[in-house]
């Protein structure tokens, strides 16, 4: 059947572009903001759960000039300087200590590697406890040459990437773990990375700054029963110059702060909404009156008061979903594109979540765009249902 | 001969900012079955007001519409939209196509409200049409039409259904003589082949007077001439 109600309503939307238009974009709106804020804090809620401390390190030690602790945990870039690799033999000799798993960062640059702002990240064959399980579980045993790969990247196993003029084989792949500098990680041995840094310089290459026995940070894994705020406060009192960021400590904070980014990214959002139904309001209202006379000969050619007030309803319900698609896509679109400046804004890491979630966060979108809908349209709705047949012909004349 | 349409006392009252505007004052009129009547009078004498009454369109203040003996205001919406569907055809002063279909599915439109609109309709829209000359309109939106050619479509759609009343308000007032002699044609064929009731208000003396019988309104009351 051609002719419905479906028919009519998409022939007004159609018709009526301008309105069509404004409606779609209010909503649309609106749910971007919607979608992008759950998508964001989701994203972000992930990468905690999943941060350094799900690697089993619980206790982080860096410069003592390094950045504020959540940066550190989870952010992006470790911009702090090197450190001695000797401080790892002090450190693993403190009491209740189980482990210390040294790492370097060097940050490729434009031109030397297959890209720039990657992360080279060295570790320890022996003492590591962080990248080495996945190792084994995967391959066994690291080749020369070979290389592990974060999650972040697509790569499949085999592939060869460029570092420093030498040709490393991704052989394994870690899992995500929502920190920024593993994600994006390219793991070698530490060796080979001093071999490596060593060589550049000699050959010239842009220069690579780390020297042999320079490590980034050092990451402390306890005994079971051990308190690690007193471990770090006894590393920082026998160290001044380092700091000893406490895992879970930190990520407390870190969650603080996001429930508060949480509430005003929720608050913009309801006001995004709130904004977007009473526009969408105005516009129903508006365009229900100049639809009366149309309204009028539908109830001459037979239609119910239902069947208006369905036409009406049915056509905001249209706009919200359309409206509420295409913003969510806007959404998922900008966070993706711009993940590395909103994640240089934030300091922060995040993952996109999984498919299950996205689709979990936009049925829920698409339903607050649904509530907004209705009650936009039902006043309009009902005052056209109600309108006597001739008065809403004449009207006009 | 068995009677189609009887009101009963049937009266308006309009109130308009405090004043009140009695716009049909107890007009008992009673119309057999394949009556063809015109009805004439000034404007504003309230001629329209009482076609509306009689399809279901306006809430008398008073009176009473029987159709086929039954009171139409006494109706639920459902059945009176029904019935305003299946037995009546209007034609109204104004025009009255909806603007963003095309003149197809304008003429559609009262199949489509009664439920499925099949091929017969289809048919029935398109020889409609060809009886006004406007079968090569078909896929047009009402603002590609003439006044004049607009008006056709509606008239053409009150037939739709095929309906047991017409009501045709002014249906040919800004038509040049050969569409008003079309249109003239196409009443009077409906009435004599198919037996459909018409009332038709017209300004047009010469129309009225092809009529078997026509009434003159006159302040809100009916007289017959
Ligand atoms: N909806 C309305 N509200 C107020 N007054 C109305 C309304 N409809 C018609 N009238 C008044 O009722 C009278 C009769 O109008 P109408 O039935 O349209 O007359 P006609 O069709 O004979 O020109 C006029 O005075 C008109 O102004
Ligand atoms: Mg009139």
């Amino acid at each position: 059947m051609r002719m419905s109600l479906l028919h009519l309503a998409l022939q007004n939307l159609r018709m009526r572009k301008f309105r069509t238009l404004g409606v779609v974009l209010a909503i649309a709106i609106a749910s971007a903001a919607l979608f992008s804020s759950i998508m964001l804090m989701k994203s972000m809620s992930s990468s905690i759960e999943l941060g350094m401390a799900q690697l089993g390190a619980d206790i982080m030690v860096v410069p003592g000039d390094a950045e504020p602790e959540g940066a550190i945990l989870l952010g992006g870039a470790p911009e702090w300087g090197y450190f001695s690799l000797r401080y790892a033999e002090a450190i693993s000799s403190l009491e209740d200590v189980a482990g210390v798993a040294p790492l370097a960062f060097v940050e490729t640059t434009e031109g030397c590697c297959f890209r720039s702002g990657v992360y080279i990240v060295g570790f320890d064959r022996e003492k590591d406890f962080l990248i080495k399980p996945w190792v084994e579980k995967q391959v066994g045993e690291l080749r020369a040459f070979d290389a592990v790969a974060g999650a972040g990247y697509d790569w499949l196993p085999g592939s060869e990437v460029r570092l420093y003029g030498v040709s490393f084989t991704i052989v394994a792949k870690i899992p995500a773990t929502g920190v920024a500098s593993f994600d994006r990680g390219v793991f070698i041995p530490l060796d080979r990375l001093y071999w490596l840094s060593k060589r550049s310089r000699e050959a010239g290459i842009a220069g690579m700054p780390l020297e042999q026995g320079e490590v980034s940070a050092l990451m402390v894994r306890l005994e079971p029963d051990a308190n690690p705020v007193s471990v770090a406060r006894a590393i920082e009192f026998q160290f001044p110059e380092l700091r000893a960021v406490v895992a879970k400590k930190a990520l407390s904070n870190v969650k603080r702060q996001m429930q508060v980014m949480l509430q005003s990214l929720l608050a913009l959002s309801a006001l995004t909404w709130l904004t977007a139904v009473i526009l969408v309001s105005v516009i129903l209202s508006m365009s229900v009156n100049e639809r009366r006379r149309e309204f009028g000969i539908l109830r001459a050619l037979g239609a119910t008061k239902r069947f208006i007030f369905g036409q009406v309803v049915v056509e905001a319900y249209l706009l919200a979903t359309l409206g509420s698609v295409l913003g969510m896509l806007a959404g998922y679109t900008f966070l993706a594109l711009f993940q590395d400046v909103i994640e240089g804004y934030l300091r922060m890491p995040y993952l996109l979540p999984n498919e299950l979630y996205v689709a979990l966060i936009s049925i829920a979108t698409i339903d607050v765009a649904l509530i907004l809908a209705t009650i936009a349209s039902v006043y309009p709705a009902y005052r056209s249902a109600e309108l006597e047949p001739y008065d809403a012909i004449r009207s006009g004349e | 001969m068995n009677r189609v349409i009887a009101t009963e006392r049937l009266t308006k009252i309009y109130n308009t900012g405090g004043s009140e505007i009695k716009a049909v004052r107890g007009v008992s009129l009673r119309v057999e079955k394949g009556e063809f009547i015109s009805i004439v009078g000034h404007s504003g004498s309230g001629k329209t007001t009482l076609l509306s009454m009689i399809g279901g369109l306006t809430r008398p203040t008073y009176g009473r519409v029987l159709i086929d003996g039954v009171d139409i205001w006494a109706m639920s919406d459902e059945e009176l939209s029904r019935f305003r569907n299946r037995k009546i055809g209007f034609m109204f002063q104004f025009s009255s196509l909806i603007s963003t279909l095309t003149v197809r599915d304008n003429m559609l439109l009262p199949a489509a409200l009664s439920g499925k609109v099949e091929q017969q309709h289809e048919e029935r829209a398109l020889e409609l049409l060809e009886r006004l000359g406007l079968e090569h309109r078909a896929g047009a939106y009402p603002a590609q039409l003439s006044g004049g050619e607009q008006r056709r479509v509606a008239v053409a759609r009150a037939f739709m259904n095929r309906p047991e009343i017409i009501l045709a308000d002014e249906p040919t007032g800004d038509l040049d003589e050969e569409s008003e002699e079309q249109v003239m044609e196409l009443l009077t064929h409906m009435n004599r082949e198919e037996g459909v009731t018409i009332l038709l208000v017209t300004h047009n003396l010469e129309l009225a007077a092809r009529t078997r019988r026509t009434l003159r309104m006159r302040r809100g009351r009916l007289e017959e001439r």
